[in-house]
């Protein structure tokens, strides 16, 4: 063997000119570096997690509540831990430019933070910050993007409800904010005594009390206690370790999907793989027959090409991961000014050398069958040169690619956070396989019979074009497989973009006020009728009661004590109720019935299809809802779906009119406006009410098409990605069969066939190839599309379906006439190679 | 009445430039075969009787000289035309058979039908098969057929257009030798039945002899073993 391994790399050399090994690499090297970006940074960012769980927490307890926590329950907190109360609310912040932001709003006390330090562009503490100045008025410390939004200055003043407030610093770091992100504003903080004096503390004002605790003992068992200590109180618990779960479980979510389109992608390469190393034996036939007839053992060549595949691997996949890794590393130093990330590369260490293991095993599992298949071969036959192709994997070369196969499913598993989709993913790519493999049965069946069609006489290029969909060996499948279903992503992506900003672009300014407003209250209404009727531009208003409260029952069984866990969690979620009387726009009953107008009998009720669903609710069902601490009980008589971007408020539950009027203490609106005056209309409504909170729908319109933007450009290059490897892919194939088609094209040119009906031949078959992966991908895309879009995005797919047709076409078109050119121009027929054999 | 001859070589010269020199392969060769005619060429390894086939076949041209097979000229013709011709005139049967290995037995025969775009390709296919005794293994792939089986279809394929002339280059060397001569004698047969010429190629003495004629390509040159070193007419 020792001789065979020196062998083995002198026969590597000028390796480098073998071009099908180059996209054995670049296979390799696409879906290694995807899985290893995707595994290192989520490897860092779980570490950065761990490390600074408390800070992120902000304590090691959270009590949540929509008020204050009684005196003698703050005195036992505070008897028996460290205490500090953070008081959030979404508010109106106005310039002295008479600009109006929707801002978070947050209060701090002396203990603020419990855990970390936050740190501001003045270098002074944040209690300092905050404070009374001498002349009277507060201080407040400012989000960076707020004030760079804003054109703020420090030292600048600001309104926030009755108050004058002064800019003194801005945030650089705030340890509990990348929990948080922005999903409810920037946060600007202040002095919890100046949030007293804004007057925006209404008595029905949607303000979160969240009471961090510190504790010396074990968090659960302190909880324990409180409980114990207040058993009645309505208040939401959470320790730190819970918290750091919930984080994790989502941070595992959205990094096993990403890491399983780097399997896919890999997957998608490892076809390429299979094919570049056919490509490559191809030129290394003689060089076996020769070892074999010089006397080596089977197992011997077989260790001389293993040896050489798993070395390429090895390389490949190293760069791969280094590549990917690399990736990791850059886009972690871009994260931690908003992520706690710490980048470090021994956090980077595991996975690399995972995906480098995963990869090396890809590329055996995908190349052993064809080792197999050809050091089996007869070896008169490899001395010629000739491939057969009836030839079948020799058991143990099955046996090995099994054990290989399995392995990499074990990284598979390690590698991916949440074993569940995996396990769907496997159950997907088996039963995709299975669909392609149908697939690819009726076009071969479809293409055998139509050889048979009296039309096709005479067109011996077409005729031997379509041959080329069943033949042996034919490139159908690893082509459908490949450019097929990165062909379907690209369709999908491109129907479901196209989709929603045709809805956003067409549908949504047709409809949509120009703003929305939440929180006035109910003593406000009247005074708000006239302000806004007097408002420049006005056309119409309307408003509609908002109730918030709990769904505490089902049929007489409490939430807190069903099987379900959806049914648990959704028990400590507060929803937006409403009643039906004029309220509801664009919405649709899905199942049961709305109740007439003059409806005056028992509470009815209709659910949001969507929490229906997750409840499992069914039409006839008795609820029990809590409001203000009341049990309200009505029959589920409808469920109903709402249009996603063509609603203006979003209602989780409608009850018939009267049963809510006893708690209805605020209002939500809409102010229809002529074009280009709602920057003025939100100013003097937040002047005249500075605790309702207004957006603007072109704002939001604005931020949506940023965020679709920037999703869309995401699906794209994830598609693109996928395309790429594709493309490997199919060059890869088109090497595999150059040869071959190389060998049939001389015989065809000896027994008379012009050359431009060879070339016509080889045309046709790649438009044959076209039209095949177009429909594939127009069907199947389309279908995927239609159902992200009607039970996901509830968008109508309307004429967007063409874009996914012509993206499909031209995408196909492209890659393959790109590859039929390319092999046109390297058939270099040869006829006597035929006679010197 | 006396037949005209299929293939005219006169003062046929093939040389190939190789690095400074220039190495003649074919000397200003003479050749004519009438039709009808069985005519064997031996010779030596390198003696040039592949790059005789090939310029005999159209599959190259010759440095200078005149050829026609059938009164036709190859001088100046494009590559079309010779491929032209070939596909109407000559039927070769190669050593190695050069099957196409994607295609089944009966599609390898009818392939010279299809390409000339004639109809009824695939009955005459089968009926070509039937008569090389292999019409049971028509939806067979080369893979599946024995050396001699795949020899029968390569002759098949030769024959199927009724070409004028067959040139067969080494058709038993791949063949154990009782294949070899079922092999031949199918061939022979054929031969006679179509009334087609026949060139062979062979290192076959014993073959050699079972045609009318045997020439033996040495030093660039055609030298007949049936009459003293004398080149054939």
């Amino acid at each position: 063997m020792p001789a065979l391994t020196g062998f083995m790399l002198r026969d590597l050399r000028g390796a480098g000119k073998v071009r099908s090994l180059w996209v054995f690499a670049a296979c390799l090297l696409l879906g290694i570096a995807l899985i290893a970006a995707c595994g290192s940074l989520l490897h860092l960012v779980r570490d950065g997690f761990a490390q600074q769980e408390r800070n992120l927490f902000g304590g090691d307890i959270q009590i949540s509540q929509r008020e204050a926590v009684s005196e003698e329950q703050l005195s036992w907190l505070k008897d028996n831990a460290s205490v500090s109360l953070l008081l959030e609310l979404k508010t109106m912040m106005g310039t002295e430019d008479g600009e109006f932001s929707v801002v978070e709003l947050q209060s701090v006390d002396e203990s603020y933070p419990l855990y970390g330090e936050v740190v501001l562009s003045t270098g002074n503490s944040i209690q300092e910050a905050v404070k009374k100045s001498e002349d009277g008025t507060w201080g407040a410390a400012f989000d960076p993007a707020l004030v760079q939004q804003l054109s703020l200055e420090v030292g600048q003043l600001v309104y926030i409800g009755d108050l004058e407030v002064e800019l003194r610093a801005i945030i650089l770091e705030q340890p509990d904010r990348s929990l948080r992100a922005d999903f409810r504003g920037p946060p600007v903080i202040m002095d919890e005594k100046a949030l007293e004096e804004s007057g925006l503390l209404l008595p029905t004002s949607l303000v979160d009390y969240d009471y961090r605790v510190r504790v010396d003992d074990d968090p659960i068992v302190w909880r324990d206690k409180l409980y114990e200590q207040f058993p009645d109180a309505s208040w939401e618990i959470q320790t730190v370790e819970e918290r750091g779960e919930i984080v994790g479980r989502r941070l595992d979510q959205v990094a096993s999907v990403l890491l399983l389109i780097g399997f896919s992608t890999l997957l998608v390469g490892g076809l390429g793989v299979a094919n570049s190393v056919a490509a490559y034996l191809q030129t290394k036939l003689r060089t076996i027959a020769t070892l074999q007839s010089l006397g080596s053992r089977a197992l011997q060549v077989a260790g001389v090409y293993v040896g050489q595949i798993l070395l390429l691997a090895f390389l490949a996949s190293t760069a791969g991961a280094l590549l990917g890794s690399s990736v990791a590393w850059i886009a972690a130093q871009s994260l931690s000014e908003r992520l706690p990330i710490t980048p470090s590369l021994l956090g980077l260490m595991l996975p690399t050398l995972l995906a480098i293991l995963l990869g090396t095993c890809t590329a055996l599992a995908f190349t052993l069958p064809v080792l197999g298949r050809t050091l089996d071969m007869p070896t008169a036959l490899l001395i010629k040169g000739l491939v057969s192709d009836q030839t079948r994997t020799p058991a143990a070369y099955r046996l090995a690619t099994a054990l290989i196969g399995l392995i990499g499913l074990l990284l598979l598993l390690a590698f991916v956070p949440e074993p569940l989709i995996t396990l769907g993913f496997i159950v997907c790519i088996v039963l995709l396989l299975l669909l392609l493999n149908g697939i690819v049965q009726l076009i071969r069946y479809g293409a055998e019979k139509l050889i048979h069609v009296a039309m096709l006489d005479g067109q011996f290029a077409l005729r031997l074009a379509v041959a080329g969909l069943y033949r042996p060996g034919a490139s159908l499948r690893p082509m459908l497989l490949s450019l097929g279903t990165a062909l379907t992503l690209l369709v999908t992506a491109a129907i479901v973009i196209a989709a929603t900003f045709r809805t956003l672009n067409d549908t949504v300014p047709q409809r949509a006020p120009s703003l929305v407003l939440y929180d006035l209250q109910k003593p406000q209404v009247e005074e708000f009728d006239k302000a806004v009727a007097e408002i420049d531009g006005y056309e119409s208003h309307t408003l509609a009661p908002l109730v918030l409260g709990r769904l505490t029952a089902v049929n007489a069984e409490s939430l807190t004590d069903s099987d379900s866990t959806s049914r648990v969690l959704e028990a400590y979620d507060e929803h937006k109720l409403s009643y039906r009387y004029e309220n509801i726009d664009n919405t649709s009953v899905v199942r049961g019935q709305w109740w007439s107008n003059d409806y005056s009998g028992p509470p009815l009720v209709a659910m949001e299809d969507r929490e229906a669903d997750q409840l499992g609710l069914k039409v006839g069902d008795t609820l029990e809802f809590t409001i203000m601490g009341e049990p309200i009980v009505a029959n589920l008589s409808a469920i109903y779906s709402q249009a996603q971007f063509e609603t203006s408020f979003w209602l989780e539950a409608v009850f018939s009119d009267n049963v809510l009027e006893p708690y209805i203490t605020r209002y939500v609106g809409s102010v229809m406006l002529e074009p280009q005056t709602d920057i003025a209309a939100q100013s003097a409504l937040g002047q005249l009410f500075p605790n309702v909170v207004t957006v603007r729908t072109a704002k939001v319109l604005e931020t949506s098409r940023s965020i679709l933007s920037s999703a869309g450009l995401a699906m794209a290059l994830i598609a693109a990605v996928s395309l790429s490897a594709s493309v490997l892919v199919m060059a890869s194939v088109v090497a595999v069969n150059r040869q071959r088609q190389v060998y049939e094209a001389s015989i065809m040119h000896a027994m008379g066939t012009r050359m431009s009906v060879v070339m016509k031949s080889v045309m046709y078959e790649y438009g044959l190839l076209t039209i095949v992966l177009s429909i594939f991908a127009i069907i199947i895309g389309s279908a995927i599309a239609q159902a992200l879009l009607t039970f996901w995005l509830k968008l109508p797919s309307g004429s967007s379906l063409w874009v996914g047709s012509l993206v499909a076409v031209g995408a196909s078109s492209a890659c393959l006439a790109a590859g039929a050119l390319w092999l046109v121009s390297t058939l270099k027929i040869s006829p006597a190679i035929l006679l010197r054999q | 009445m006396p037949m005209s001859s299929i293939v005219e070589l006169k003062n046929l010269s093939k040389s190939y430039a190789l690095a400074s020199t220039e190495v003649s392969v074919l000397r200003q060769l003479d050749l004519s075969v009438q039709q009808q005619e069985r005519v064997a060429i031996i010779g030596p390894s390198g003696s040039g009787k592949t790059t005789l086939l090939l310029i005999l076949t159209g599959l190259d041209t010759a440095t200078e000289g005149h050829i026609s097979i059938g009164g036709e000229s190859l001088l100046g013709m494009s590559g079309d035309d010779r491929a032209d011709l070939r596909r109407e005139r000559i039927g070769i049967v190669f050593q190695s058979f050069h099957l196409i290995p994607s295609l089944t037995a009966r599609e390898n025969v009818a392939l010279p039908l299809e390409i000339a775009g004639l109809s009824n390709s695939r009955q005459r296919a089968m009926n070509m098969l039937e008569k090389v005794g292999l019409s049971d293994r028509h939806n067979h792939y080369p893979s599946q057929l024995s050396g001699g089986e795949q020899q029968r279809v390569a002759i098949a394929r030769a024959l199927i257009h009724e070409p004028e002339l067959i040139v067969a280059d080494e058709p038993t060397g791949n063949l154990d030798e009782q294949t070899g001569d079922l092999i031949m004698q199918l061939l022979f047969d054929l031969n006679r039945d179509s009334g087609t010429t026949l060139l062979l190629v062979t290192h076959d003495t014993e073959l050699a002899a079972r045609c009318d004629r045997t020439l033996k390509l040495q030093d660039g040159r055609l030298h007949s073993l049936d009459s003293s070193d004398k080149a054939t007419r």
